[in-house]
C-alpha cells in the first residue's frame, strides 16, 4: 500500500473516531467467559509540529532539517490489554502495542534518515513496530505475591525523577521524557515477589523482592537526526554502542533488589536497595576497538536510598521525599583513561496540595505540585564527562504543575514547569476535553529552553530545538 | 517469547490488521458487544453487565411490604413539605427529571440483628454515652447511643454508628449521565469496608484489636472503565475523633501509591461524580470536622428499607423511580462544614429514626443556593447485611446525575484486615499493572 493510502487510512479512522465521539453510543471493554477474560485498550494519534529550526547535523544531506512547522510526529498506537483469570489466584497479563509514525511521508522539511533506522543503541524502530510490551503471571500464596515476566516497577515518590524509579529504562526517542513515563518505561523481565506480613495489615508493612536475572536494556534515544535525537552524539558513536553491549539475554545481566515499606505514627516509610547496571554507557579510549577507538561499558552499581510521605494536617499538605546514595557511580572522563566512580547522592522534596480557588473554580480543586531535586556528586572530580547529557558536580531541578477540571470533569487544563538552575527546562501549558469514557482529546504545547554543548547544557539543552505544539486523540475501548 | 513480532508481520499485513481492528470498534459493524443507551421511560436495569440481587437474598419482610398508597404527579402535593421539595419537582415534572412514583408501604418496624440489639439497649438503660462540649462521642462502645436525642450531635452520631454490619461488600455500577440525557460514563467497581470498633454480629467483638486505634478501613476499586481500571482509594479512619483519615490511592498509570490529601475528601471524585469523597451515603466525612445543628422533625416517607431490586430508567437522573417508602418521623439536621474552603456551605440532612440511615441531603453551594440533592434507596438483606441499593446523586444546578446501583452485595462475611492490603486489593480489584 502506498504511503498516500497509508495516510488516507489513518486519516480516515480519526475522523471516524470524532464522529463517533459525538454518538450516544457508550459501552464497555470486551468481558468473556463470566469475566474471565477481559480485554480493553485505546488507539491513539499524535501529531506534532515543530517550532523552531532543527539543528544542522555534518554528514546529512539536508541544508536545513527538521524545519519550523513541520510535522514532528505522526504517531499511530494500538495499544491492547488483555487479561485472563483461569483461576481465582492467578491472573495472566498481556499488553501488545504496535506504532506506526508517518511524519516521514506528510511534507517536507523533517530529515528522512531516522526513518529507517531504531532507536539507539538497542532499541525500537523509529517507523513502526509491534511487539508484546508486557506479559506476566501473577498469583499469591499466603502472604507472598509473586508476578513473574515483562513487567514494570516504580519505586519513589518522585514524578517523573530518576532516584528511585531506576528499575526500567526509559526510552526517550519518539518524545523524549514528555510523555506519561508509563508508556516510556521499558518493561523488563523479572521475578517479582512481595511479602505482606498479615500482622502487620495495619502498617501497611510489606517487603519487596526483585530479581532480573538476564534482561538488560538501556536507556533509548534517537538516532541522529532525528527530531529529539542528541545532535552532538554522530550516528558512529551509536554504532559502536550498539555493538559494544552486553549479550542479552544472559545471566551475566542479573540485577537484584530489594525494598521494605510501612508506615509508623501516620508516615509512610520505605528503604531499598537496587544492585544494577548503569543505563547509559560510559567508556574509556581503547585502540584495540573499530571504528572508534573507545570501549563502551555499562558497569554496575549500588543505589541505596529512602522515601517518605506524610499528611500534614494543619497545612493540608502531603509532603514527600526521597533520597539515595549510588555506591561508585560510573562517569567517563575527558581524559579517556579510566572509569570515573563517584558516589552520587540525589534527593528529592515536594509537596501536594489541592487547594480551592472558589473564584475561579466552585466545583474543583487546583492540585498544586511542586518538586526540588538536587544531586550532587561527593569529591567531585573536574575531568568528569558525559558523551550524551551533562554531568555537573550539583544540578538542582525545580517543578510545578497545576490542574483543575471544569464542565464535570470533561475539561482539564494543565500547567507544568521545568527549571534546572543552570537555565534549562521546558513549559508545558495543556488542555483535554473529554467528551465521553471512550475518548480524549488534548492539545498541548513544550516551550523547551536551554544551553548548548560547551554550556551548562543539562537534560533539555540538547532538545531546545525541538519546541512544538501537538494534538493527541485517544480513543478508550 | 518471540518479542519483535514485526520482523515477522509485513507492513501491508499490519495495515490490514489495523484497519479491522478499527473497523470492529466503530459504530457500524454488529459484531462487537456493546449496548447503545437512549433516553427511554423503561425502568429497569440497563447496565452493560448483568444484575445481581444480594448474595445472601432479599429480606421478605422489607421486600413484600404491602402497599398502601402510591405518589405521583396526581397527588404530590398531598406530601409536599414532608419531603425535600426538589422531590415534589420530580413527582409533578417526569419530562424534565424522568418517571417517578413513591409507593407508600404500611409501616415497618426495623428490627436490628440481636447483638447490636443488645448494644443499644445497654446504651439506652445506663444512659453512659454523652456529647462533650466540642461534640466528641464519649462513652460509646457499639449500638446506638442516644435514646431520644435532643441536639444535632446526638442526631448524628446515633447515624454515623447506626447498624451497618461489621464488614461489607457492594459491587456497584455507577452511571453519569448528563442534562441531554446521554451517559457520559459507565463505571464498574466495588466497595469493601471492615470495622475495627462497634462490631456486633461477627467475631471478634466489639474490636478487632490493632495497636492503631483503627475504626475501619474502607477501599473503593474500579475496574472500568479503562481510565480507572485499576485504580484503587483505600483509607484508613482512627477511633480518635480529632485525627484525620490517612488515605492512598493506587494509580495504575504511575505503578505506584500515593498519599493523598485529605483535604482532597471534600474535593470532586473526579470522572464527572456529583460528589466529593466525604458525600457517600449522604455523609461519610469525620463528625467532628462540622458542626451539626437540630432543625426539628419531619413526618416524611423515606426509602430506607426499600425493594432490593436496582432500576432506573434508561437516560433519565433519577434512581429507583418506583421504590417503597417508610412513614416516620424523622430528624432534619443541619450540618455545617469546620473548613471555610469546604465546596459546601450547608447541607440538610434527613435522618430516618429507625434504621437512622440518611435517605435525603440537600447540598448547597458557597452562595447558599442548592446545588446537589442525594437520594439514597437501602434495605438489609436476608442475614441482615447491610445493604445501599441505589444512589442517586443529582447536580440540580446543572441537571446532571451520578448514580450507584449496587448488586451482588455481601455483608458480615469475616472479613480481615489482610484483605485490605495492597496486594491483597491489587488481585481481587482487578489491578493487573
Amino acid at each position: 500500500m502506498k504511503r498516500k493510502g497509508i495516510l488516507r487510512v489513518l486519516i480516515a479512522v480519526l475522523a471516524c473516531l470524532l464522529i463517533f465521539s459525538a454518538t450516544d453510543v457508550t459501552f464497555a471493554a470486551f468481558e468473556f467467559f463470566d469475566g474471565r477474560v477481559y480485554i480493553t485498550g485505546w488507539y491513539e494519534n499524535l501529531t506534532s509540529l515543530g517550532l523552531a529550526d532543527g539543528f544542522n547535523i555534518p554528514g546529512h544531506n539536508f541544508s536545513k532539517d527538521n524545519e519550523r512547522y513541520s510535522i514532528h510526529t505522526f504517531r499511530n498506537t494500538l495499544q491492547v490489554e488483555t487479561t485472563v483469570k483461569p483461576t481465582p489466584e492467578v491472573t495472566l497479563f498481556l499488553m501488545a502495542r504496535g506504532y506506526f509514525d508517518g511524519s516521514w511521508y506528510l511534507g517536507r522539511g523533517l530529515d528522512q534518515s531516522p526513518k529507517t533506522k531504531d532507536a539507539v543503541p538497542n532499541g525500537d524502530p523509529m517507523r513502526m513496530d509491534l511487539d508484546a510490551r508486557e506479559y506476566h503471571v501473577a498469583f499469591k500464596l499466603g502472604d507472598f505475591a509473586f508476578k513473574v515476566g515483562r513487567q514494570q516497577v516504580v519505586w519513589g515518590e518522585a514524578d517523573a525523577i530518576r532516584i528511585a524509579d531506576i528499575i526500567n529504562p526509559l526510552d526517550l526517542s519518539w518524545h523524549y521524557n514528555f510523555e506519561s513515563w508509563d508508556d516510556i518505561r521499558i518493561p523488563l523481565r523479572m521475578v517479582n515477589i512481595t511479602y505482606t506480613p498479615s500482622f502487620l495489615t495495619a502498617h501497611q508493612v510489606r517487603a519487596q523482592l526483585l530479581y532480573i536475572p538476564e534482561d538488560f536494556r538501556p536507556n533509548e534515544f534517537a538516532p541522529t537526526g532525528a527530531v529529539w535525537g542528541i545532535h552532538s552524539v554522530p550516528d558512529i558513536v551509536w554504532h559502536q554502542e550498539h555493538k559494544e553491549l552486553p549479550e542479552n539475554p544472559r545471566f551475566s545481566n542479573g540485577q537484584v533488589g530489594g525494598r521494605v515499606q510501612g508506615t509508623v505514627i501516620g508516615v509512610e516509610l520505605s528503604v531499598f536497595d537496587f544492585y544494577h547496571r548503569t543505563d547509559s554507557a560510559v567508556y574509556t579510549f581503547d585502540p584495540t576497538h573499530a571504528p572508534l577507538p573507545l570501549h563502551f561499558q555499562w558497569p554496575y552499581a549500588n543505589t541505596v536510598g529512602g522515601t517518605f510521605n506524610y499528611f500534614e494536617r494543619f497545612t493540608s499538605i502531603v509532603f514527600r521525599g526521597e533520597m539515595a546514595v549510588t555506591l561508585s557511580q560510573p562517569y567517563t572522563s575527558t581524559v579517556l583513561d579510566e572509569i570515573i566512580k563517584k558516589d552520587t547522592i540525589a534527593f528529592m522534596l515536594g509537596f501536594d496540595r489541592p487547594t480551592m480557588f472558589t473564584f475561579l473554580n466552585p466545583t474543583h480543586s487546583f492540585f498544586i505540585s511542586g518538586q526540588w531535586y538536587h544531586k550532587h556528586i561527593l569529591n567531585y572530580d573536574k575531568n568528569i564527562t558525559d558523551p550524551v547529557l551533562a554531568n555537573h558536580r550539583r544540578e538542582d531541578i525545580l517543578s510545578l504543575l497545576v490542574n483543575t477540571s471544569y464542565w464535570h470533569d470533561r475539561i482539564t487544563p494543565q500547567f507544568l514547569v521545568v527549571w534546572d538552575t543552570w537555565g534549562n527546562g521546558f513549559l508545558q501549558p495543556s488542555i483535554k476535553y473529554s467528551p465521553n469514557q471512550h475518548l480524549d482529546l488534548s492539545l498541548a504545547a513544550n516551550f523547551i529552553f536551554g544551553y548548548g554543548v560547551g554550556e551548562e547544557e543539562g537534560y533539555w539543552g540538547p532538545v531546545r530545538k525541538s519546541s512544538e505544539v501537538y494534538f493527541r486523540v485517544r480513543y478508550k475501548f | 517469547m518471540e518479542e519483535k513480532l514485526s520482523k515477522k508481520v509485513s507492513r501491508r499485513t499490519f495495515l490490514k490488521g489495523a484497519a479491522a481492528g478499527m473497523a470492529l470498534l466503530g459504530p457500524g459493524v454488529p459484531y462487537i458487544v456493546k449496548r447503545a443507551v437512549a433516553a427511554e421511560e423503561k425502568i429497569g436495569w440497563h447496565a452493560p453487565w448483568p444484575y445481581e440481587l444480594p448474595k445472601a437474598g432479599v429480606n421478605p419482610k422489607y421486600e413484600n411490604a404491602k402497599i398502601v398508597k402510591r405518589y405521583d404527579k396526581t397527588n404530590a402535593n398531598e406530601i409536599k413539605g414532608m419531603v425535600p421539595d426538589i422531590m415534589i419537582e420530580w413527582l409533578t415534572t417526569p419530562d424534565k427529571w424522568g418517571p417517578f412514583y413513591m409507593n407508600e408501604t404500611e409501616p415497618i418496624k426495623f428490627e436490628p440483628p440481636p447483638g447490636f440489639a443488645a448494644a443499644t439497649e445497654k446504651n439506652f438503660s445506663t444512659g453512659k454515652c454523652k456529647v462533650r462540649e466540642d461534640g466528641a462521642l464519649l462513652n460509646w462502645e457499639a449500638g446506638t447511643p442516644f435514646k431520644d436525642p435532643k441536639t444535632g450531635w446526638e442526631v448524628i452520631w446515633n447515624a454515623e454508628k447506626r447498624y451497618h454490619g461489621d464488614d461489607w461488600q457492594h459491587p456497584y455500577v455507577g452511571v453519569i449521565t448528563d442534562k441531554n440525557h446521554k451517559v457520559q460514563h459507565w463505571i464498574k467497581g466495588a466497595w469493601r469496608r471492615i470495622y475495627f470498633a462497634g462490631r456486633t454480629e461477627t467475631d471478634p467483638k466489639p474490636i478487632y484489636p490493632n495497636s492503631e486505634g483503627l475504626e475501619l478501613f474502607d477501599s473503593f476499586g474500579y475496574s472500568d472503565p479503562y481510565d480507572m481500571r485499576g485504580l484503587i482509594p483505600l483509607y484508613h479512619r482512627y477511633l480518635a475523633q480529632l485525627k484525620p483519615d490517612d488515605q492512598w490511592m493506587y494509580i495504575p498509570s504511575m505503578r505506584r501509591t500515593r498519599r493523598m490529601s485529605t483535604a482532597q475528601r471534600y474535593d470532586a471524585i473526579g470522572l464527572g461524580f456529583d460528589m466529593c469523597w466525604d458525600d457517600f451515603q449522604n455523609f461519610a466525612g469525620k463528625v467532628m470536622q462540622y458542626n451539626w445543628k437540630l432543625i426539628g422533625r419531619r413526618e416524611t416517607l423515606v426509602p430506607t428499607l426499600c425493594k432490593a431490586k436496582c432500576e432506573w430508567a434508561a437516560g433519565f437522573h433519577l434512581a429507583a423511580p418506583n421504590d417503597n417508602y417508610n412513614r416516620v418521623n424523622a430528624y432534619v439536621i443541619e450540618c455545617i462544614p469546620k473548613d471555610p474552603n469546604h465546596i459546601y456551605s450547608k447541607k440538610i440532612l434527613w435522618i430516618d429514626p429507625e434504621t437512622w440511615f440518611i435517605p435525603y441531603g440537600e447540598y448547597f453551594d458557597q452562595k447558599g443556593k442548592l446545588w446537589r440533592v442525594w437520594h439514597n434507596h437501602s434495605t438489609y438483606d436476608s442475614k441482615m447485611g447491610y445493604f445501599p441499593a441505589d444512589m442517586a446523586i443529582l447536580d440540580v444546578q446543572r441537571m446532571h446525575s451520578s448514580n450507584c446501583y449496587v448488586f451482588g452485595s455481601t455483608g458480615n462475611t469475616n472479613l480481615t484486615p489482610e484483605m485490605f492490603s495492597w496486594e491483597y486489593l491489587k488481585k481481587i480489584y482487578p489491578s493487573e499493572k
